[in-house]
């Protein structure tokens, strides 16, 4: 054995694991082909992702299919906005909340200076009992457009759960002071926070 | 042919391998400078205007690109006995870590696709340096070892670009507490402002060595070697980072093929058994790249698909491996080693118009 060249000996093996990388290529591309023709009628398209894909689960499969494949697109392609933003409006009208906050993630990583999206997610993670996370992104949605009534209401409710109730008052009070028709604002200073 | 020769200096235009148009248009680059304007001009911001061709050009260009580094390793003589691991058991160690990827793929499919989209942008780099050197070596422009690590670190700039991008945009948001992430110290803007430093160095240095070169070599580097940095710079500094991805992506694959295709020819119009002109062979390893490239993107999602996994991590997670493949494999095909059958390709004059011609 020891007199046979070591490319010689090595050869072996390496071919057979060479032969069963191709056999599998093979039998998962030949399926590939099965599963179009039978699935669609033809060969597989040529396709740029899997948007049609996607489409065609949206209009066609159950609601829990569709937001699960839609958090695994928007989880491993977080590059393409149109994933997050697809998964938040599905998982909204699903009742997903988890699939929300991870759309709205995914969204701010594009858009980290969009206030709307801040408050829409600290609204979520206010819901879902998450009050510092919903705090941090309240904060940050004021201080990119401090003008926006409904924001202050957010962060109102925040306090009032956190049991500050001083810091509650104030941001309410801030909220009516920007939409004097603010109901929630006006709501909460007559009852909870009375004394405040 | 005027720079046909391998002897003597090459000038401005250098030594190229087919022809000053083609080279300069298809491997510089040069022909992105013409067409993205021209598609910015006259079809607006959105890349590609009509969606319908977008798949087809993608086969053809992207899709057959990424398929010809394996083609080119299974063809580049002597290259089962020199890469054995790579030949032979790299296949199915890919296929295997590609199935495994796709049973996890909500944990850790985030990150094969981060590594993926982090190493495209290093991927280019290192081609634009590499061509760079070999048109220099071509030419008769001799680099030092310093003026070798500046074009080096040059080339890597748009690289450092999209990678301070990537990691500030995602993975600082997967792992930074809510606190840092969002919290009132304005990193963003540092990090912003760096890439933007990063931006306008890709795209001054390269003129700087290349003054430097020609002051203290006494002699000019091709115009081509400065090209091909400075387009892969525009692509990545000039673009948004989607954008950039999408350009870069065409062009460089362009690039890969025509070079590829240079050096397959090359090297079967120097076997002594070889019966058939050149187009025969730029026919037949670009039919073996569409085909191949075709059943790794199209076909192969399709398989993984019929085993039960979606269609977002069966499509997504088979692109990022054919991605890590190619650029692990192009790692060692491209090496210019004394005794390489790439050296001799590199060394040797443009291929013959009469041969091309007996053959069209």
């Amino acid at each position: 054995m020891n007199d046979v060249p070591r490319s010689l000996r090595r050869s072996g093996p390496s071919s057979h694991l060479f032969r069963l990388g191709v056999l599998l290529f093979l039998l998962l591309t030949v399926g590939g082909i099965i599963n179009s023709v039978f699935t669609y009628r033809r060969l597989p398209r040529l396709r740029v992702g899997y948007a049609a894909d996607h489409q065609q689960l949206l209009e066609t499969g159950t609601t829990g299919d569709t937001v699960s494949a839609l958090r695994t697109a928007a989880a491993i392609n977080f590059e393409d906005g149109f994933s997050q933003l697809q998964l938040v409006s599905t998982a909204y009208a699903a009742g997903d909340t988890d699939g929300i906050v991870l759309g709205l993630r995914g969204l701010l990583n594009h858009s980290p200076d969009d206030a709307e999206l801040h408050g829409e997610l600290a609204i979520v993670l206010l819901r879902t009992g998450r009050l510092e996370e919903a705090l941090i992104h309240t904060r940050r949605a004021i201080a990119l457009d401090p003008n926006v009534a409904g924001i202050y209401v957010t962060q109102g409710a925040i306090m009032l759960s956190l049991g500050r109730n001083q810091e509650a008052a104030d941001s309410y009070r801030k909220a009516l002071e920007l939409n004097p028709d603010s109901e929630a604002a006006r709501r909460a200073l007559n009852f909870p926070l009375k004394n405040y | 042919m005027a720079n046909g020769s391998t002897s003597g200096p090459a000038g401005l235009t250098g030594r190229c391998f087919v022809h000053p148009v083609f080279d300069y248009l298809l491997i510089g680059g040069g022909l992105s400078l013409i067409v993205i304007p021209a598609v910015y001009l006259f079809g607006g911001p959105p890349v590609m205007a009509d969606f319908a061709i977008l798949p087809w050009f993608i086969l053809l260009s992207n899709s057959a690109h990424f398929a010809a580094s394996t083609v080119r390793l299974y063809t580049k003589p002597g290259s089962r006995e020199t890469l054995p691991f790579l030949t032979m058991a790299f296949p199915i160690v890919t296929l295997g870590v590609l199935t495994l990827c796709i049973f996890e793929a909500e944990v850790v499919g985030r990150y094969v696709q981060l590594i993926y989209l982090s190493w495209s942008p290093y991927h280019y780099a290192a081609q634009a340096y590499g061509l760079a050197v070999m048109y220099c070596v071509r030419s008769g422009c001799e680099l030092s070892s310093s003026q070798k690590k500046f074009l080096w670190w040059i080339a890597l700039l748009p690289f450092l670009k999209v990678l301070l991008t990537g990691t500030s945009k995602h993975l600082a948001s997967w792992h930074l507490p809510e606190s840092l992430m969002w919290g009132d110290t304005d990193w963003r803007a540092w990090v912003n402002a760096s890439t933007q430093i990063l931006g306008v160095l890709a795209m001054a240095l390269p003129l700087v060595l290349f003054g430097i070169i020609w002051r203290k070599n006494r002699g000019i580097a091709p115009l081509i070697s400065l090209l091909v940095i400075l387009t892969n710079g525009v692509w990545f500094v000039v673009f948004p980072l989607i954008d950039g991805f999408v350009w870069t992506t065409i062009f460089h694959g362009i690039q890969y093929l025509a070079i590829v295709m240079i050096f397959h020819v090359r090297d079967r119009m120097a076997d002594s058994d070889n019966s058939h002109g050149v187009v025969y062979h730029v026919a037949w390893f670009y039919g073996m790249c569409v085909i191949l490239g075709y059943a790794l993107f199209n076909c192969l999602p399709f398989g993984y698909q019929l085993l039960g996994f979606g269609v977002a991590e069966s499509v997504l997670l088979v692109i990022a491996a054919i991605n890590i493949h190619h650029f692990i494999v192009d790692g060692y095909i491209w090496k210019l080693g004394r005794g390489d059958a790439n050296r001799r390709v590199v060394d040797t004059a443009v291929i013959e118009p009469a041969i091309v011609a007996s053959d069209a």
